[in-house]
């Protein structure tokens, strides 16, 4: 409880501005929906065979699972918000068409022959008669179709759209219950507080609902119109993965970039999706730079027939000879950290056996309990390779979910357990992690990825950006991780009080 | 002045109306009576165009009502409906204007329509701005008449406007429509299956069965001269239960209460206490000297009892 004040507190702008987007994507989607539906139903109330067709297709399509069409849309329209609104909308059609079609046609036949027998128009009965008693049928419609909205719109931050979404996905990522309520909680209270607004509007005149609805349309267009407008000339686009390491070091390529280059403006995508949504975006110019693993690109985004080696400098080399191949793309000089796999120990525990390195371990191996993720548990590159490559034997090492591994070895359950050399638990919890001293554990160095066409065209960006080349040690970067994400922190923050502490930017 | 020639209608290869010939004078109160399936609905609704005919033509002043302009045609006629029908989101004002609307009369002339038909039907100038669901089952109903009044038609057609009224209801409201009719000298068109309320209202009767017409004439010569045994049987039969409340009353002792709301008056039918009493205890009836009597199920039954042993 809390830490979700303190995060409110702390990140209440951020937590605005992502209620605000996720009220634009579900606003926009309804209103979308609204006007594909609505006139649909209209059009079709006397054509029962076209109508249960339609019925039909935008039942399968509600049956599609929400991430498979946002995975479908992605290389037709890209990411961002556009993907979004469309598979939202073709999810909010359903509901809409289906209640305002059944509003339509299950009037009382005695009112339809009222209507038809005194020489009514068609328009006439509709306006007058038709629509008006199906109102009711047609709002529930709509709040059923705002409520899945607003709860499907979480998914959007899954595709850079950003809302909601942001922090239940951070939340499930980081392991952080209070950014998982924060996010689950506003969406719950948007779509409670929507559902009840479009219940109040139905109870006004068909004409004060026309006079809301034309508002809304243009509210909506001036501000998208004025964004686009708005935009300065030079603008770059920084995104990162999920998690605070990316938004940390995504600020401070903001920082820099904006210290050298005044004219240029950044924006920040932070938290802005997996590892191929953020390639993909990169190639398709939605967003110009994000960092990446060196061992990542070798791993998963580049094709490659060479194993991989296990020297930094090697696979960095290849990396960017790759990417530079197979993609177009440039990939500047990495930081100095590396955010590999790590056997971690308490601290307390390393001191009493003098353990620095794996091979320490060989000497105390029988009083090791360990306690494993369950991939690094079956990995060639995880447990199986490194006892043989230390030729270790543990006395028991067991499988445990990666989110409470952390807490067993805080516990005393178990004395050491695997993690990634950057994680913040390992200063919360006054943990070390071990030099992998024969570099079993594949390399893992951040790195800014950027398009080839922006760097061609701002050549000075490179130099820019490389300022942080051979920064920015694992304890370091610990550190700000467990500010950002332990402690709640700004990132932006973090990031300029590195870069100021250690002289990065001039004149600061 | 209408006319049929020669009409037939089919629905699905069944003959619903066959060889119908028929004319409906200008003015005139003309009540289509019958039993159900007899086409007496299906009659009506030709004249609107709700139903269309296999063959035959049906004419009004003199014009083949297919080369009419349909809306046109439906604006300048009046139609009652049997479930009353008013449009549940508009209120009376708004449901009694609708064809004046529609023919883009102004505001203020529709307004005065408005008002003068409710003074008509004797409803409070308030009602204007009521809505329907606020209204009793009878009010409902003057409602729906001045309704199809509004545009001033010559024509006003009634689809067993009364049938699912209550006794009292149906009988204040069967004064009204011929108060009305005598007052707007419109033709009206009434169909009922009720051979009572047909020869309290029409001016001409048509007796149909089956889809054929037996008889057309004048109240008396449907009385007095049954062209057939089918009318002179539909007759009787209707006029058996036209026995009042007050044989049941004079030949018992029935037990009287406190003066208060009555159900029906003793001049009502006896058929009418058997309905009130399908749904209730008892039946509270108000006799002429002003008293209010309690019949129940028992009265009834044992004035029934008798009244078949006197037929014997």
């Amino acid at each position: 409880m809390n830490s979700i004040i303190h995060i409110l507190q702390t990140q209440g702008n951020d937590i605005l501005s992502s209620i605000g987007q996720h009220i634009t994507i579900s606003l926009v989607s309804l209103l979308i929906a609204a006007v594909i539906a609505i006139p649909l139903a209209i059009i079709l109330m006397n054509h029962k065979r076209a109508a249960e067709v339609i019925l039909q297709i935008t039942s399968v399509l509600q049956t599609i699972p929400s991430l498979a069409l946002l995975g479908i849309l992605i290389p037709i329209v890209g990411i961002g918000t556009v993907p979004s609104v469309i598979a939202l909308v073709l999810y909010a059609v359903m509901p809409i068409f289906q209640n305002t079609y059944s509003g339509l046609t299950t009037i009382d036949p005695n009112l339809e022959e009222a209507a038809e027998a005194f020489g009514l128009s068609r328009t006439k009965k509709l306006v007058k008669i038709e629509i008006p008693l199906a109102m009711p049928m047609i709002i529930s419609g709509l709040r059923i179709a705002m409520v899945m909205i607003i709860g499907t719109a979480t998914l959007a931050a899954l595709i850079g759209a950003g809302g909601l979404g942001t922090y239940i996905l951070l939340g499930i990522e980081t392991n952080n219950n209070a950014l998982l309520i924060i996010g689950a909680v506003f969406s719950a209270v948007l779509a409670l507080i929507f559902s009840a607004a479009i219940k109040g509007i139905s109870k006004l005149s068909l004409r004060k609902i026309g006079i809301i609805f034309t508002a809304v349309v243009v509210l909506m267009g001036g501000y998208f119109g004025y964004r686009t407008v708005a935009q300065p000339k030079v603008s770059i686009t920084i995104a990162g993965k999920m998690g605070s390491e990316p938004e940390i070091l995504i600020n401070m390529y903001k920082d820099l970039i904006e210290n050298d280059h005044p004219n240029m403006k950044v924006s920040t995508k932070p938290n802005f999706g997996g590892t191929s949504f953020l390639f993909k975006a990169l190639k398709s110019g939605s967003i110009d730079i994000y960092p990446e693993f060196t061992g990542t690109v070798l791993e998963s985004l580049v094709k490659t027939n060479k194993s991989a080696s296990h020297d930094p400098k090697a696979t960095y080399q290849l990396a960017k000879k790759l990417l530079k191949e197979q993609e177009d793309l440039d990939y500047l000089k990495p930081m100095k950290y590396e955010n590999g796999y790590a056997l971690v120990v308490k601290k307390s525990f390393a001191k009493k056996y003098n353990l620095k390195t794996v091979s320490d371990l060989v000497g105390v191996e029988g009083k090791i309990h360990a306690g494993f993720d369950p991939d690094f548990y079956q990995l060639k590159d995880g447990y199986p390779g490194i006892s043989k490559a230390y030729n270790l034997e543990f006395a028991s090492a067991k499988t445990m979910e990666s989110s409470i591994r952390y807490k067993a070895i805080a516990n005393g359950k178990v004395n050491l357990v695997d993690g990634y050399t950057t994680d913040p638990q390992i200063k919360e919890y006054n943990l070390v992690a071990l030099k992998d001293n024969k570099e079993f554990f594949p390399p893992y160095q951040g790195a800014p990825l950027v398009s080839e066409k922006l760097i061609t065209k701002y050549p000075e960006l490179k130099t820019t950006l490389s300022k942080l080349a051979g920064k920015i040690s694992e304890e370091d970067m610990q550190k700000m991780n467990y500010q950002v994400a332990v402690k709640h922190e700004k990132a932006s923050k973090v990031a300029h009080d590195y870069l100021v502490k250690h002289n990065l930017l001039k004149g600061d | 002045m209408i006319e049929f020639k020669n009409v037939y209608k089919k629905y699905q290869g069944n003959q619903a109306i066959s060889d119908l010939n028929l004319t409906i004078n200008d003015g005139d109160f003309f009540v289509l009576v019958g039993p159900s399936g007899s086409g007496k609905t299906t009659t009506l609704k030709m004249i609107n165009r709700l139903i269309k005919q296999t063959s035959g033509e049906i004419l009004i002043d003199g014009k083949d009502i297919d080369s009419l302009d349909l809306q046109e045609m439906r604006l300048n006629m009046g139609y009652v409906l049997q479930n009353i029908a008013l449009f549940p989101n508009m209120t009376i004002e708004e449901n009694i204007t609708i064809q004046p609307e529609s023919l883009k009369w102004s505001k203020d002339v529709r307004h005065k329509v408005a008002m003068d038909l409710l003074e008509k039907v004797g409803l409070a100038p308030e009602y204007a701005q009521r809505f329907p669901r606020e209204l009793s089952g009878g009010e409902q109903q003057r409602v729906g008449i001045i309704r199809a009044l509004s545009s001033n038609p010559k024509v006003v057609l009634m689809d067993e406007p009364f049938s699912a009224l209550d006794p009292i209801s149906r009988n204040q409201l069967q004064e009204l429509v011929l108060k009305l009719h005598k007052e707007m000298k419109m033709t009206f068109i009434f169909v009922t299956h009720d051979m009572n309320e047909a020869l309290r209202l029409g001016n001409t009767i048509a007796i149909m069965r089956l889809g054929h017409l037996e008889q057309v004439g004048t109240r008396d010569e449907i009385i007095h001269n049954p062209k057939n045994n089918f009318v002179d049987g539909f007759f009787k039969n209707q006029h058996n239960d036209d026995k009042k409340i007050k044989l049941i009353i004079d030949s018992q002792n029935c037990q009287g209460v406190d003066k208060q709301d009555a159900d029906l008056s003793e001049e009502d039918n006896v058929s009418d206490l058997a309905r009130v009493l399908e749904n209730k205890k008892f039946a509270l009836i108000e006799s002429s000297d002003e008293k209010v009597w309690k019949l129940t199920t028992q009265n009834l039954l044992s004035y029934l009892a008798r009244d078949g042993e006197s037929n014997e």
